[in-house]
């Protein structure tokens, strides 16, 4: 999956995460707007970085598949390790990429 | 119609988590394969300091306190079966041979052909009955 695919399927949720965070207890988060693709792609690939309120919260949605919830949602994974060499998330994430983590599971119901 | 919901979710504080990521007592060993030329590492959340948690959904509450298997499942409509990609076979048979295909066939098919493929990509694939599926097969 390419950085642009993860980009744009990210992109279609992002007013789900705009919500949570919005109605989040004593509106943690007041900002949200999103950071412009080319910030994206030079600080950090495999998430998306929102800026809200001073803050940046580094975005990795998961994807949905059958069952994958219910075997590994009590996990959240970061990219480690790239065979071109290129810098990873978890990289960045340790030397001071992001304020804050969101780490959501998109799931499918059925309606109607 | 399939809805896309995001019912799963955690908040977590990196400032807290940060050192936290070269702790091998809170991830897996083994690096997991995309097969797309990357590698990642699993965390475990029930292993992290309520300090890492700024906030978390519903959900991902009731299985941190009581296990996954106590999360109520979401309602799932029919099996989803993915529907044929569009053939190239099809396409030469209806124009009588492939050098009499026009620029607006191709055009069309390699329109259709695309949106299949995003279909796969992003699991928006029409959703056919397993019965009807079958058929359009045998056809």
């Amino acid at each position: 999956m390419s950085f642009d695919d993860d980009f744009k399927w990210q992109m279609q949720h992002l007013s789900k995460v705009n919500k949570i965070l919005g109605d989040l207890p004593g509106r943690l988060f007041t900002q949200v707007r999103v950071a412009p693709r080319e910030a994206d792609i030079k600080r950090n690939t495999d998430m998306m970085i929102l800026p809200y309120g001073g803050k940046d919260v580094a975005l990795r949605l998961r994807r949905p598949h059958k069952g994958y919830f219910n075997a590994f949602g009590l996990q959240f994974t970061i990219r480690s390790k790239r065979n071109t060499g290129a810098e990873t998330e978890l990289s960045k994430l340790q030397r001071g990429l992001g304020d804050w983590f969101f780490y959501g599971h998109i799931e499918e119901t059925w309606e109607r | 119609m399939i809805r896309p919901v995001l019912r799963h979710w955690v908040v977590l504080d990196l400032g807290v988590l940060r050192p936290w990521l070269t702790d091998l007592r809170i991830q897996h060993a083994e690096l997991i394969d995309n097969h797309d030329g990357t590698f990642g590492r699993a965390f475990e959340l029930q292993l992290l300091e309520p300090a890492a948690f700024i906030a978390c959904s519903e959900t991902m509450s009731i299985a941190l306190e009581r296990g996954i298997r106590a999360v109520p499942p979401l309602p799932t409509g029919p099996e989803r079966t993915l529907r044929s990609a569009p053939s190239l076979q099809d396409l030469v048979a209806r124009h009588g041979g492939h050098d009499r295909i026009t620029p607006a066939a191709w055009a069309q098919y390699e329109a259709e052909v695309k949106r299949w493929r995003d279909d796969v990509r992003y699991g928006q694939a029409e959703i056919i009955p397993k019965t009807r599926a079958k058929e359009d097969d045998a056809a």
